[in-house]
């Protein structure tokens, strides 16, 4: 087809650029439909549709281990009104804020010694931070039982120090968990400062110290400002994940060390109380999603993103 | 002394085996515009570095209003630096960057308020208090910058080629601006360029340095007109050099030969025949043309290239051989000039010429 076609042949013209136009519609139309397709429809079957069965299944009746569709808001009722799993869904969150914390601290420092190094020795320690994330989460998990057991490294090295006559009780504790989480999820921190870190000019740095701030006032008033976008971020994902970790209690918690995802995990393999498997999850995913809406509101991440 | 500002006395700077600063001394005086000028890599960003506190000399002494300040941290110095890329904080409005300095040295609200008020008269940017810093011109940044520094009366202001990403209308417009600022403060200020033309219109007094060394201090007009060695005089304008031997020497004169040319200088240092020396001839000094057969350096020549500047013509000129020496008339009268191929008479004085003897290795 002609780009410069002449008035006299314009119908011609006019009917070949309409046709052009019209193939050129659909072939973007199928062009979108095959870029946006898959990831819709695996969307929909692996996310949308469970998460709605998960809703419905979690306002349906269960007696005598038999679910029946008959719609109640029992499972809620008992979700909310037992002590056990408030206890369990509130030692999530406070989980999620001791974890977010921990990884914050080590995570900062680290990240700052990542972003400010040289290539040859950022390498190397990128390195050492990657290559446990590559490793299976059950591996790590289980390294720190091998660590913390009654007979396991930490308590053979006390004993061979003579601090301890007597074997520490570390695993299947609350502590215990929590390191267990901290270490798994600490890269989640650490990536996200770094990336934010890495993109503050040194110079800022050395300017504050030139107009009189020291290294303590440099770090408040210039560096952490500048690195809350990667912070908050950060801070964020180690928090959803902490809280719905199901691993890590499960191997250095044992038992009595259950978090929610355990409990409802227990519910639907278990018990198989779908409905109320259901309705605990369905009060986790809320709150979740009301932490992360007010989290969002309170660090105002569209007015940093314009920064 | 008590008009010294700024003192350096023998220091030197090593980075593992590289010297990067090599037993450099020089006093700055009181409200003076002296800038540090060389190539990159020759030391004098690594200088001001020693001077504003983040880099501390291996050897020497560092003194700043008479006091010892080696191995003071920067932000306990009475000094205040421009950095090279500004280095304004982005998450500050613009009242709040100026302020910065004021709030970390502990003055009341009111204070600061009064001497943020005076900087935005200096720098003309009334108004802008407000402003984000991504919302600035690279102009406004850097009058910006240069009033976060003055706002705390820096003893010394130290500038590291500021103006070094503007283009070449903003950067000249703001040399003057710099000029006036430093007039109306009285400051001192140490600026650090590679640019020639800007250390000779701004600087009272200026440091040519070249590997580590400094290699002359002296007012523009000194540097350009009496260069002490080949580097200052290359690096300095534009310049015909003629290295050979010393042939003979006296009363004031020396004769020098190049490779066959005999060239007649000015000479006022003890030179002895046979040292080997070079000579420097600014191209504005050399005439061309004819009927000035009686000044002592003449020779034949034919022009080769030609370039019409304006104001100026540059001419290249092959004298004697391969020997070529560029000369720049002033277009003085509406007239062509000499076409390529031109046979032609170069000539200079000698007093025209500076005599540079080869520095003893």
């Amino acid at each position: 087809m002609s780009v410069g076609a002449e008035p006299a042949g314009r119908t011609a013209a006019a009917a070949d650029a309409a046709g052009l136009f019209d193939t050129a519609r659909t072939s973007g139309k199928t062009r979108l439909a095959i870029q946006l397709g898959p990831g819709t429809a695996w969307l929909i079957a692996f996310f949308a549709i469970p998460i709605v069965l998960i809703l419905v299944y979690s306002f349906y009746s269960f007696s005598d281990g038999q679910m029946s569709s008959a719609l109640t808001f029992d499972n809620y009722q008992r979700a909310l009104g037992t002590e056990v799993y408030r206890t369990v869904l509130f030692k999530s969150l406070r989980y999620g804020v001791i974890v977010t914390i921990a990884c914050l601290l080590i995570g900062y420092p680290v990240a700052y010694v990542l972003a400010r190094a040289g290539a040859k020795r950022r390498h190397l320690l990128f390195l050492a931070l990657i290559i446990p994330f590559w490793t299976s989460i059950v591996v790590r998990t289980f390294a720190w039982k091998i660590m913390l057991g009654t007979n396991g490294l930490v308590n053979y090295l006390l004993r061979d120090l003579g601090l301890i006559d007597l074997p520490i009780k570390f695993l299947y504790t609350e502590q215990a968990v929590l390191v267990g989480l901290t270490h798994v999820f600490l890269p989640f921190m650490i990536l996200p400062l770094y990336a934010v870190l890495e993109k503050i000019d040194p110079s800022l740095e050395e300017a504050a110290m030139d107009l009189g701030a020291n290294r303590l006032r440099t770090f408040l008033r210039v560096i952490l400002p500048l690195s809350l976008p990667g912070l908050s971020t950060g801070c964020m994902l180690v928090f959803i994940l902490t809280i719905g970790s199901y691993l890590t209690p499960d191997i250095l918690g044992g038992p009595s060390e259950l978090m929610i995802s355990n409990v409802i995990r227990n519910e639907y393999y278990v018990t198989f109380n779908w409905p109320f498997g259901g309705a605990l999850a369905s009060i986790f995913l809320i709150i979740t999603l009301a932490m992360i809406v007010a989290y969002n509101r309170a660090f105002k991440f569209d007015r940093m993103a314009e920064r | 002394m008590g008009d010294i500002d700024v003192e350096l006395r023998g220091v030197t700077k090593r980075f593992g085996s590289v010297t990067a600063v090599n037993d450099v001394s020089f006093q700055i005086k009181k409200g003076e515009f002296f800038s540090l000028l060389g190539p990159s890599g020759c030391g004098k960003t690594t200088i001001l570095r020693m001077v504003s506190g983040f880099e501390t000399p291996t050897e020497g002494v560092i003194e700043i209003g008479g006091e010892d300040m080696s191995r003071r941290v920067p932000f306990k110095r009475p000094t205040n630096l421009v950095f090279q890329h500004l280095a304004l904080f982005p998450h500050l409005s613009v009242y709040k960057n100026i302020a910065f300095g004021l709030e970390m040295k502990g003055f009341s609200k009111s204070e600061i308020r009064k001497r943020v008020d005076e900087m935005f008269d200096l720098i003309q940017l009334q108004g802008y208090a407000e402003r984000k810093i991504s919302q600035l011109s690279g102009g406004q940044k850097q009058r910006i910058a240069i009033a976060r520094a003055l706002v705390n009366h820096p003893t010394v202001l130290l500038l590291d080629e500021p103006l070094g990403a503007l283009d070449l209308k903003l950067r000249e417009q703001m040399q003057l601006e710099l000029k006036r600022i430093q007039r109306e403060v009285g400051t001192t200020f140490v600026y650090v360029t590679h640019d020639q033309k800007e250390a000779i219109t701004m600087s009272n007094s200026i440091a040519v340095m070249n590997n580590g060394i400094v290699e002359q201090i002296g007012d523009a007009g000194e540097i350009y007109e009496n260069p002490r060695t080949v580097f200052v005089a290359n690096f300095i304008g534009e310049t015909n050099l003629f290295d050979g031997t010393v042939s003979s020497n006296g009363n004031g004169a020396a004769t020098v030969d190049c490779a066959g040319l005999a060239v007649k200088v000015a000479a006022f240092g003890a030179v002895a025949d046979g040292q080997r020396a070079s000579v420097s001839v600014r191209p504005e000094k050399i005439r061309i043309g004819a009927g000035f057969d009686g000044i002592a350096n003449c020779y034949d020549g034919v022009v080769e290239d030609v370039v019409y500047q304006g104001s100026t013509t540059s001419y290249r000129i092959r004298v004697g051989g391969d020997r070529e020496v560029n000369v720049a008339v002033q277009n003085t009268e509406r007239s062509d000039g000499y076409a390529p191929g031109t046979r032609i008479k170069v000539g200079w004085e000698p007093e025209k010429g500076v005599l540079i003897p080869e520095r003893a290795p």
